[in-house]
């Protein structure tokens, strides 16, 4: 019997070999192509390429400027770290996606460096001021409703209804993470409010009640939001971000209805930036050029149904888009927040999460 | 053909051989007697590498090997319990130190099916797993495994201990038959006094890392140089003072005497007649009984040999009587 | 000692371990305990007063060190039961048995839990039958301490069904015979004579049910509700936030002193009490026939019982596979909802994330293998300071989570280093390869240790006295006798990393993706391509079918192949 074994084992180190070394040849081309510097390659570190959205954007830049795109798929959170990980010796060109909290974090932490596109002054909200990254998406971060289990007369006006009136207690479904970008934009909304240079971290306590009894009285869910609206756990509302509605309705059979408080949505950016030390800095300054351009995005927005920031990119594509671009924004004090975010989370994880 | 030359081992602060020296001779069966612990495996260990000694030197032919590596000493070994490999068939076992020398395969095979014919291991049987053999199998396929390289000695630790009483004698002769086919030098570890008067040539008997006493068979049991050997060795019956008040021999010396070397009712010309003392047991071994006897205070046991009748009945007197020049005696305190 | 050539190997192999121990598990470790701790140029300890605030964190720390010793009393129990049913006692039906109780070693996690869920949880098979029978049994009954105890007990046997039957077979069946022949009742034989050569193997894997119980994170998650949260998940998403690495490195670090200590206090344990089999002629075991009629019957009762609870949540996971994501949210099952379409979907994607997994812990289950060979052969020969100091120093991997082991081994590595021969390590295929070969670290060493125990060292001399090299001797002898544990080891090895996301998510090369990014780049729930619950079930069910494959082809076929 060990005879089998070694043979076997054997036979499979020879072939794992062979493709381990294949595989080495191919980081070698990768890097040969890098330090050639022919300028032809970009490594694009992004939280956004799901959905086929990598490959689109890698085949555009193929075809339009010769560009080859390396994509680096992963979770905002943990892109973020990442980038911050490989500070000393970067090696990503481009980042495209985030939050205004994870660009706060990036700028923080010195990773991004300015770049500022010819297109950067046709975008009306959500820049940087000193053009370290620049808006290409916009997503509304949404309380949103099943219309077959709620209707629109009954359901409530603004976020703190859904902790303060205890008819909705139970029936509105919380996240059980805190790392989604989604869920820190809705945080972010609440905080906003209760901004209190003297309280508890920056917020006053009746800020803290609020988040706490957020938690309370929602129903913790580890899947997809809409998901636990159609389940049985009695959540009949929860947040979503803009370009998610849409095909959720289709897939769960909902009606989707969603509020629109007074006091605004708060929006995400999803921006493009160029890396502090990167490789390929020639290449990926002409790729953000690219990317944002008022075509690129209008063709990306009708392909993906996202929101561009560029107005000329609204033009045709479908009304619920439109409705979006439409909503107001809230005024978000991100200079006041975006630092504290993670002392606060940190506060709600270890205090207030169910 | 191997010269031991004061061999001193210490573990630590505890010294487990001091000063041993001994020379085994070509072809001879050299058994290494001794109770648990008295350092015998240690010595055992030492000649074949295991153990490196503190002092003194191994030499084999001539040669010294004391700092050589276990593996280039070609000294052969049967464990006590026989550490045969459980990954591989008795072949595979047997073939193991041939395929370590890289000697050619059809050699291998030629050389193996010698072996197996002289310890009588059959084709079958060759291609089992070890843990399908029997306990004598498996003692035959160590040792196979041990001479099939052709050591210049063989080393056996306790070859026979944990198998039954029967199983233990049949393959003591085994051994003893197997080692005269091949002629081997063989030294021997146990701590069964019986399975070296009757296997070796020589014995050396240890004691707390000492040799008590080297010599043949017949020179340790009648001669036993030392309280410590005459007492391990055989039965033995030790004459109180009570006892040795009734003749003129010296009182200041502890006094023994062998068993058969007892008589009763059968004074010869040369005998010390004691006198009378009475039976009071007896145990029946078939061959021979041995008697329990009261001499006025002092207990003593004699054996006679079984001729089918009991020789004596319980509570019977007997005339005790013995040669003088049979006694062991030591100096008082040599016990040690 | 003089500089013979041994020496010098000696001392080579010595400085390569230190060395491995040096660069990849302490300075990266370092760097994250530095930056975790210190803060603007000094070193702060605020994460214990902002811990010691949390009144929450502390009692998800509580539960987990009561969920811990409880599970491993279960755990313990039920696991060396099943063995007992599928090898020990006759058992009808033992070797469908068999496979029913081994499912779980094929797959873990939030599905494992997820296939509770659709049977225990809300509306789930069981609940809807429970609520016809008990009206007033409210629909989320399946919630809290007891519901992650059970999905637990029964999740964490695998290593029980592949160490505890090894263990079994060296069990010398003449022991059996003599203790029954000695008037010795069944209870008694099994209690005095059986389990003390099991104690050696199960002390092994009840120290990884304790840490699991530890560090479990998605059964409380899943089915704990607000009453049983544990402190795992919480370290996990604190040590993603960057300004609470310092709190979830504190906690971890509490979670992996703990672990060690217990280490410490199992290793005395294992020298007091391994118990080898002494004789010369060992007899394999023979099944048992229970004579006792009820408690035949019972125990039937039981093994049967048993293997429903075990195959019921994979008959749902493979079931949901099939379904879409609006039938999983809805846990609405019927027939007329089933399509290929999932699995049409997961295999005509990109393959190369499978290769790409399938080569990364084919290569790091098999260094780990190795390296761990050595280091027990080292520690086993060479008892001493030195080597206990080794031993401990590998099991630096349990002292943090694999998200700050990640961020430490990226942060030390992406910048040459003149230890590491001033190779910059960033996105290459090695450092993936050791990240992941460093995680399975201590479950190697301590298995593999486990197995060393039962070696006989006099095979090593016989070998030598034979002529043999050490080293040949340890290749020809040695490792055949411990292999089936070796390759079982690797098999889970193997296993586990085939669908790593911690490790990969920091340091994948974007031209090798693997598995377990790959899918969770699928299944994001976070995008326009909407919910793909679906696609997690049907990328199980291939890894499942995968691991199983695997464990078949190093460990399945060999049902002879004992320890002895």
């Amino acid at each position: 019997m060990p005879k089998i074994f070694v043979k076997l084992l054997g036979f499979i180190s020879v072939l794992s070999c062979g493709m381990f070394l294949f595989g080495c040849n191919q980081d070698g081309s990768q890097e040969q192509a890098g330090d050639g510097g022919g300028g032809n390659m970009v490594v694009l570190y992004s939280n956004a390429l799901t959905d086929g959205r990598g490959d689109w954007i890698a085949e555009r830049a193929m075809a339009d400027l010769g560009i080859e795109v390396l994509q680096v798929q992963v979770g905002g959170v943990d892109l973020a770290n990442r980038l911050v990980a490989e500070r000393d010796n970067p090696q990503a060109d481009v980042v495209f996606g985030l939050n205004p909290m994870l660009w706060w974090q990036l700028q923080h932490n010195d990773i991004i460096v300015q770049h500022v596109p010819p297109w950067a002054n046709e975008i009306p909200v959500g820049n940087h001021p000193n053009g370290l990254f620049h808006a290409v998406i916009l997503v509304g971060n949404l309380l949103w409703y099943d219309q077959n289990q709620i209707n629109s007369a009954e359901a409530p006006g603004d976020w703190p209804e859904l902790w303060q009136n205890p008819t909705f207690h139970g029936r509105y479904a919380v996240p059980d993470t805190l790392e989604g970008s989604t869920v820190q934009m809705v945080l972010s909304g609440i905080f906003n409010r209760y901004i209190d240079p003297n309280g508890h971290l920056g917020i006053s306590d009746e800020g803290w009640e609020n988040i706490a009894a957020k938690f309370r009285y929602g129903v913790s869910s580890n899947q997809d939001m809409a998901a636990e609206i159609a389940g049985p756990s009695g959540a009949v509302m929860s947040q979503i971000w803009s370009h998610g509605i849409p095909v959720r309705e289709e897939q769960f059979e909902i009606n989707a209805g969603f509020v629109s408080p007074g006091v605004g949505v708060p929006f995400s950016i999803e921006g493009v930036a160029l890396v502090n030390g990167a490789n390929n800095p020639d290449a990926a300054r002409r790729f953000i050029d690219w990317f944002g351009q008022a075509e690129i995005m209008h063709e990306f927005s009708a392909e993906f149904g996202f929101v561009p920031a560029h107005p000329d990119a609204l033009e045709g594509l479908p009304p619920f888009n439109s409705v979006i671009a439409g909503l107001t924004h809230q005024q978000i004090d991100w200079d006041f927040i975006a630092p504290r975010m993670g002392d606060w989370l940190e506060h709600i994880l270890l205090n207030y999460m169910q | 053909m191997i010269d031991l030359s004061d061999i001193s081992v210490d573990f630590g602060n505890f010294s487990a051989l001091t000063g041993i020296n001994i020379e085994v001779r070509e072809g001879e069966f050299f058994t290494l007697l001794g109770p648990s612990g008295c350092g015998k495996t240690t010595l055992l260990r030492t000649i074949t590498g295991f153990i490196a000694p503190t002092s003194g030197t191994v030499s084999v032919s001539g040669k010294d090997i004391t700092r050589l590596d276990v593996e280039k000493r070609n000294i052969g070994m049967v464990f006590q319990n026989y550490a045969l490999f459980p990954s591989m068939s008795v072949y595979e076992n047997i073939a193991f130190g041939l395929r370590v020398k890289k000697i050619p395969k059809g050699d291998i095979r030629k050389k193996i099916e010698e072996i197996a014919h002289r310890v009588e291991l059959d084709e079958t049987q060759m291609t089992r797993k070890v843990n399908q053999l029997s306990g004598g199998q498996q003692q035959r396929v160590a040792i196979a495994r041990a001479l099939v390289t052709s050591p210049s000695i063989i080393c056996l630790d306790e070859p026979l201990s944990n198998l039954d009483a029967k199983l233990r004698i049949q393959l003591r002769n085994e051994l003893k038959d197997l080692q005269r086919k091949f002629g081997i030098t063989t030294i021997y570890v146990t701590h069964d006094q019986e399975e070296a008067l009757t296997l070796s040539d020589r014995i050396a008997v240890l004691n707390k890392g000492k040799i008590e006493q080297l010599g043949k068979p017949n020179e340790i049991y009648n001669h036993s140089e030392t309280e410590f050997v005459c007492n391990f060795i055989g039965d033995i019956n030790r004459l109180t003072p009570e006892f040795l008040k009734k003749t003129d021999l010296p009182m200041d010396k502890t006094t023994y005497i062998r068993l058969e070397q007892l008589y009763a009712n059968a004074p010869k010309q040369n005998h010390i007649i004691w006198g009378e003392a009475k039976v009071t047991s007896s145990e029946y071994y078939g061959l021979y009984i041995k008697y329990t006897i009261d001499a006025q205070g002092t207990t003593l046991k004699i054996v006679e040999k079984n001729s089918g009748v009991a020789m004596y009945k319980i509570g019977e007197n007997v005339n005790l009587s013995f040669d003088p020049s049979s006694l062991l005696q030591y100096e008082r305190g040599d016990q040690s | 000692m003089s500089l013979t050539k041994k020496n010098i190997t000696q001392a080579t192999i010595f400085t390569g371990l230190v060395w491995f121990i040096v660069v990849f598990l302490i300075a990266p470790n370092i760097t994250t305990v530095t930056d975790v701790f210190w803060q603007d140029g000094e070193f702060t300890m605020r994460a214990i007063e902002r811990m010691r605030n949390a009144p929450r964190a502390m009692q998800a720390l509580r539960n987990s060190f009561i969920i811990a010793p409880v599970l491993s009393v279960t755990v313990g129990f039920v696991g060396v039961t099943l063995v007992l049913i599928t090898d020990y006692f006759k058992v009808f039906g033992a070797k469908i048995l068999r496979l029913g109780y081994m499912t779980t070693l094929l797959y873990s996690g939030i599905v494992l839990v997820s296939g509770y869920v659709f049977l225990y949880g809300n509306n789930g098979f069981v609940t809807n039958i429970l609520v016809q029978i008990f009206p007033n049994l409210e629909q989320d009954w399946f919630s809290g301490f007891w519901a992650v105890l059970f999905v637990m007990t029964f999740a964490a046997t695998g290593n029980h069904m592949i160490f505890i039957r090894n263990a079994l077979r060296s069990v010398d069946y003449q022991t059996i015979e003599v203790a029954r022949n000695l008037g010795a009742s069944s209870f008694t034989i099994l209690w005095r004579v059986v389990l003390p050569v099991l104690l050696p193997s199960l002390t092994a894997v009840t120290v990884f049910t304790f840490l699991g119980g530890l560090s479990a994170i998605a059964a409380p998650l899943l089915v704990g509700g607000p009453d049983f949260r544990a402190i795992t998940p919480l370290i996990l998403q604190l040590s993603r936030l960057q300004g609470s690495r310092d709190i979830a490195a504190l906690l971890a670090l509490i979670l992996g002193v703990s672990s060690i200590l217990l280490i410490a206090v199992f290793s005395l344990l294992e020298k007091r009490g391994h118990y080898l089999s002494v004789s010369k002629v060992k007899t394999d075991l023979v099944k048992q026939k229970i004579r006792n009629p009820v408690v035949n019957v019972f125990v039937h009762i039981y093994a049967y019982v048993l293997f429903l609870i075990y195959i019921s949540p994979v008959v749902m996971i493979v079931l949901f596979s099939f379904t879409d994501s609006r039938t999983i949210a809805r846990r609405e099952f019927n027939f007329s909802a089933l399509t290929l379409d999932n699995y049409i979907a997961a295999l005509t994607q990109n393959f190369s994330p499978f290769m790409t997994s399938a080569i990364y812990s084919f290569l790091a289950a098999t260094g780990v293998a190795v390296l761990m060979l050595l280091v027990c052969r080292i520690i086993t020969k060479h008892k001493g300071k030195a080597s206990t100091a080794i031993e401990y120093a590998f099991m630096i991997p349990w002292l943090l989570p694999t998200v700050l082991i990640a961020w430490g081994l990226v942060a030390t590595f992406n910048r040459p280093q003149w230890f590491m021969f001033n190779q910059p390590l960033a996105n290459t295929t090695t450092i993936m390869v050791l990240g992941y070969l460093i995680i399975c670290i201590p479950f190697t060493l301590r298995m593999t240790r486990a197995s060393f125990f039962s070696i006989d060292d006099t095979l090593e001399d016989a070998a030598k006295n034979l002529g043999a090299k050490p080293m040949y001797a340890f290749l020809r002898i040695i490792i055949p006798v411990i292999l089936p544990s070796v390759l079982a080891i690797f098999a889970l090895n193997f296993n586990r990393l085939l669908a790593e996301f911690d490790m990969s998510v920091f340091m994948y090369n974007p031209l090798s993706v693997p598995l377990g990014v790959e899918i969770e780049n699928l299944t994001m729930a976070g995008d326009s391509g909407g919910d793909s619950a679906e696609l997690v079930f049907v990328y199980t069910v291939i890894i499942m079918a995968i691991s199983a494959l695997v464990l078949y082809l190093v460990y399945g076929r060999n049902s002879k192949i004992g320890i002895d």
